[in-house]
């Protein structure tokens, strides 16, 4: 009942007209909003973070406190799913500036089921996210978040080259690039082959 | 760079026996096979699959959120309270209250130079001299009294001029009178005064100079005459002019 005659439903606005009313002080858009985009942006940072989920929790709350703050800095002709992944990818790129080294991926290779058989089956659903995203870290940022922005945010090309800021050709190019290469790197975690896999090989992977 | 787009694009959606004869050509003059082909394609399948959200997904932290809407609320209410302090203490580019003081300045040139011309205008259109009597006194008889006469006239005819400036002070400035310190006394004398009304002229040796017509002086200039003032002598010698 609170929901229905104390808040106002705002699942009919695109986020562009939330973004406005934002920066009225609307706590409800902001809760659609927030609701819309915490979770996608939270993988996102983890992801790009290599696994930091503390520091991605800081990125989120600082991204959107940015929102909260200065909303001015949203420009409202601009499409609000690529500015913010925008603003994300830029808090990325000073993160990776801010810190010495690159934290690796730990692989829980434990967690796997040891009595199933065969290997294939075992690489599957998060075992085989786990090992993409080690595979991920080894790529430079740029191809790492071209890839995320593409397979896991489902963003158009075009729309990737307004999160990153260059042309299309180049997001292209990174994809392709990326895509190849994983498929070589992953090539023996294909069920298609028959090829042994060794838990040393699996670690290769993963570093 | 072209053929990788496309087969970035032919790899998302295509299996390799689904590819037409020119894409399959194109595939293998790029990655060299088919199972380069279908490798790349498995990659992107599986990664789309595993990149999805899930329910063992991270959750951002619920103290967050409640956070960020308590700041959002705050600054909602800071910007629509309006206080001294918050007034005395806005910020403003520069530029803003130079270019307002200069817009003010030229706005106040430009009517004080168009109000000029249009009074000029009028007033050269409308000015009026009106002689005004220099006074205008009732007397009375004092018998057996000997009366400076000269030194009564000059202090009616001194007292008539400053009574004359005052009210045309405050009138701004619209009476002017002639100044008894500049002009010849003898010019405001009552030597020169027309005694019509009583064939005697007014400083009679025996009497008394009174100033009490200031109220008719008043109602002359407001467009009535002393003709029904039986007690009042004129002075014709014109001490000032009023300017409409």
């Amino acid at each position: 009942m609170m929901k229905l005659f104390g808040r106002k439903n705002h699942a009919s606005h695109s986020d562009e007209q939330l973004m406005e009313l934002v920066g009225r002080g609307e706590t409800s858009a902001f809760d659609e909003l927030y609701a819309r985009y915490s979770g996608r942006l939270l993988r996102y940072y983890q992801r790009m973070l290599g696994g930091d989920g503390v520091r991605a929790q800081d990125l989120l709350h600082d991204l959107f406190l940015k929102i909260v703050e200065r909303p001015e800095l949203y420009s409202p002709g601009r499409r609000f799913s690529t500015w913010i992944f925008s603003s994300a990818h830029n808090a990325c790129k000073n993160e990776y500036r801010s810190r010495q080294r690159r934290r690796p991926v730990a692989l829980e290779f434990d967690d796997l089921p040891a009595d199933a058989d065969p290997l294939h089956e075992r690489i599957d659903g998060a075992n085989f996210r786990t090992l993409l995203l080690a595979e991920l870290e080894e790529f430079e940022e740029e191809h790492r978040t071209t890839f995320l922005l593409r397979y896991q945010e489902g963003f158009s090309i075009r729309e990737i080259g307004e999160v990153l800021g260059c042309p299309e050709g180049t997001v292209k190019s990174r994809l392709f690039y990326t895509v190849r290469r994983l498929a070589e790197r992953l090539r023996p975690f294909d069920p298609r082959h028959d090829d042994t896999v060794t838990t040393t090989s699996m670690q290769d992977a993963g570093r | 760079m072209s053929m990788n787009m496309d087969l970035e694009a032919l790899a998302a959606r295509y299996d390799f026996a689904d590819l037409q004869p020119d894409e399959r050509h194109a595939v293998l003059a790029e990655l060299g096979s088919e199972d380069a082909y279908d490798g790349m394609r498995e990659i992107i399948l599986r990664s789309r699959a595993s990149l999805a959200p899930a329910d063992d997904d991270p959750r951002p932290r619920p103290d967050s959120h409640v956070a960020l809407r308590a700041a959002l609320k705050e600054r909602h209410a800071a910007r629509s309270s309006w206080s001294i302090e918050r007034l005395l203490t806005y910020r403003v580019p520069i530029y803003q209250p130079t270019l307002l003081a200069l817009a003010a300045i030229v706005v106040i040139l430009a009517w004080r130079g168009f109000d000029e011309r249009e009074i000029a205008a009028v007033a050269g259109e409308r000015v009026v001299y009106v002689p005004v009597h220099d006074t205008v006194v009732r007397t009375a008889g004092y018998e057996e009294r000997e009366i400076d006469e000269e030194l009564i006239a000059q202090r009616v005819v001194d007292s008539l001029m400053r009574e004359l400036e005052r009210r045309g002070r405050e009138r701004g400035g619209s009476v002017r009178s002639r100044s008894a310190r500049r002009e010849p006394i003898g010019e405001t004398r009552p030597d020169f005064a027309d005694a019509a009304d009583t064939g005697r002229g007014v400083a009679a040796s025996n009497r008394y100079v009174g100033l009490d017509n200031l109220p008719r002086l008043q109602s002359q200039r407001r467009g009535k005459t002393l003709a029904e003032d039986s007690g009042a002598t004129r002075f014709s010698t014109p001490v000032g002019y009023y300017r409409n």
